[in-house]
């Protein structure tokens, strides 16, 4: 091993050993010839205590499903492995140190003149501290989402006491309507919130069931159409069989998309849904005919914190969150979420759930048909 | 023979268990107005002695208390062959914890902030 060491310069030896960032060097054949003093620091090791150890042999990498991004940077890929949670003594008994760390592994090759890798670099920044910080946010936003709820629920009640023995009242009735209104839309902010710290720090889980999407579309056009009495919502198509996926993140991707219509075309008088499926997928399309979206926003639409432009927002309220949410839990569940739109005109959004995983890349549905279908006679009608 | 099983005139027993006494109280204004007896319980302990003392026909259960969880209480209501018949309906402010209702036993669910048409009518549904 030695020998090998010699080809690296002395003095790259000493930029590497004083580095912050813990740097392991591995030979291709996944022995570790070297490690740095922020290494032996992070894992509480030193080089010598990782004799007979072979990072591509490692237990823990291939149960958390990492071996084939690790063997992708071992054949020559610079690979970054994002967040991975590892205990050192559940491989080398002694390392107990700390019971586990969160790093982000950086995994770059040095090659030769030739191409072949000669070495394998290794950095691991610990994220540890940014993991428990994140899931007391996490915790804390659950805890405040109850808290917040809670006097929430009680005032809707009393609301909707007062509603009933008001209801003789004109006024005393319109006003209590308008409190009602206010509530939900409270209600909403406060799920908004909670929903997207989950979506930002991964922890967005999916209850997974099977389920008849026609229902869950026939139930929203009915609560929806009693919101907006001027938009008519129509459904065309149906599954034909149950899809597998969490129905309460999929209602509420349905009323994202189906509500934000509604908002947005405030002078049209009907918003339609389109469901197609075929063995593979099912594609859901809302089209509205309402004020459409530019060119730019289009790219922009479905990041965190978009709502169009100043002039716009000021008549369209609500957190800005909900298609950024939309496209988390479409993507969760191996989907694709994307819309087209004429300025003026109206936008269509499609979401496509794969009824099997095997099949998401690439069989795809004719999205083409499904315009050509239905939407350019709905245009002129 | 029983008397009291037969009569229709009796008014029906609803516990409620929530740590919020806000929520207590506008329970209890409901179901009153709608002639339920209630029976109203802070937290899940010694639930058992009360629904042996008042013999509910329906129990609505928060699932965040302190001390003893509404899951936990559920389970063991569920397992006790002297109140597993007693229908329980959760009542959370997280609306996904619809799924964890199902998978403990509960015979319902109704999320916080409910309606009160949704309450009566799964009130009627179960009693």
């Amino acid at each position: 091993m030695p020998a090998r060491l010699k080809a690296l310069n002395d003095s790259y030896l000493k930029v590497i050993d004083q580095s912050p960032l813990s740097t392991q060097v591995l030979a291709p054949d996944g022995i570790t010839l070297m490690v740095n003093k922020a290494w032996e620091k992070l894992w509480g090791a030193t080089l010598d205590q990782l004799k007979g150890y072979n990072m591509l042999k490692d237990q823990q990498l291939i149960e958390g499903g990492l071996m084939p991004y690790i063997q992708k940077g071992f054949e020559g890929q610079p690979t970054v492995i994002p967040e991975i949670k590892y205990k050192p003594k559940e491989t080398i008994k002694e390392l107990n140190r700390v019971p586990f760390v969160w790093v982000k592994a950086f995994i770059y090759p040095i090659k030769d003149s030739s191409g072949k890798v000669q070495a394998v670099v290794l950095v691991h920044e610990n994220i540890t501290e940014r993991k428990l910080i994140e899931k007391q946010k996490d915790d804390f936003l659950a805890i405040a989402s109850h808290e917040l709820k809670t006097p929430i629920t009680t005032l809707k009640a009393y609301t909707q006491i007062l509603q009933q023995i008001l209801s003789e009242d004109p006024k005393a009735s319109l006003y209590l309507d308008k409190m009602a209104d206010q509530l939900n839309r409270l209600t909403s902010l406060v799920n908004e919130l909670l929903d997207v710290s989950r979506v930002e720090s991964g922890k967005l889980k999916l209850n997974k069931e099977k389920f008849l999407l026609d229902d869950l579309l026939k139930d929203i056009a009915t609560d929806l159409s009693l919101i907006s009495k001027q938009h008519q919502i129509i459904i065309e198509g149906a599954t034909k069989s149950s899809v597998n996926a969490d129905k309460y993140r999929i209602n509420q991707v349905l009323i994202n998309l189906i509500s934000n219509a509604i908002k947005y075309s405030p002078k049209a008088d009907k918003v339609i849904i389109v469901v197609k499926q075929n063995r593979f997928e099912i594609v859901v399309a809302v089209k509205d005919f309402g004020i459409g979206i530019t060119k730019r926003d289009l790219t922009l639409i479905f990041s965190k914190f978009f709502q169009a432009n100043n002039k716009i927002r000021q008549s369209f309220s609500g957190l800005g969150l909900g298609l950024h949410i939309s496209s988390e839990i479409i993507k969760r569940h191996n989907g694709k979420i994307w819309a087209e739109s004429t300025k003026g005109i109206g936008s269509t959004f499609y979401f496509i759930l794969p009824l099997d995983k095997k099949f998401v890349k690439n069989k795809t549905i004719n999205t083409e048909e499904i315009i050509q279908d239905r939407f350019t006679t709905s245009a002129n009608g | 023979m029983d008397k009291q099983s037969f009569s229709t005139n009796e008014p029906k027993t609803i516990m409620i268990c929530d740590d919020d006494p806000g929520i207590l109280e506008v329970l209890r204004i409901i179901l009153e107005e709608n002639s339920y007896k209630v029976i109203a319980l802070n937290n899940g302990k010694g639930i058992q002695k009360r629904i042996e003392e008042h013999k509910p026909n329906l129990i609505f259960l928060d699932l965040w208390m302190p001390g003893i969880e509404g899951k936990e209480v559920t389970r063991i209501l569920k397992k006790d062959p002297k109140t597993k018949d007693i229908p329980i309906i959760i009542v959370s402010a997280l609306a996904e914890t619809k799924n964890i209702a199902a998978s403990i036993g509960a015979n319902g669910f109704l999320a916080k902030p409910f309606e009160i048409q949704d309450l009566l009518e799964t009130l009627q549904k179960h009693t």
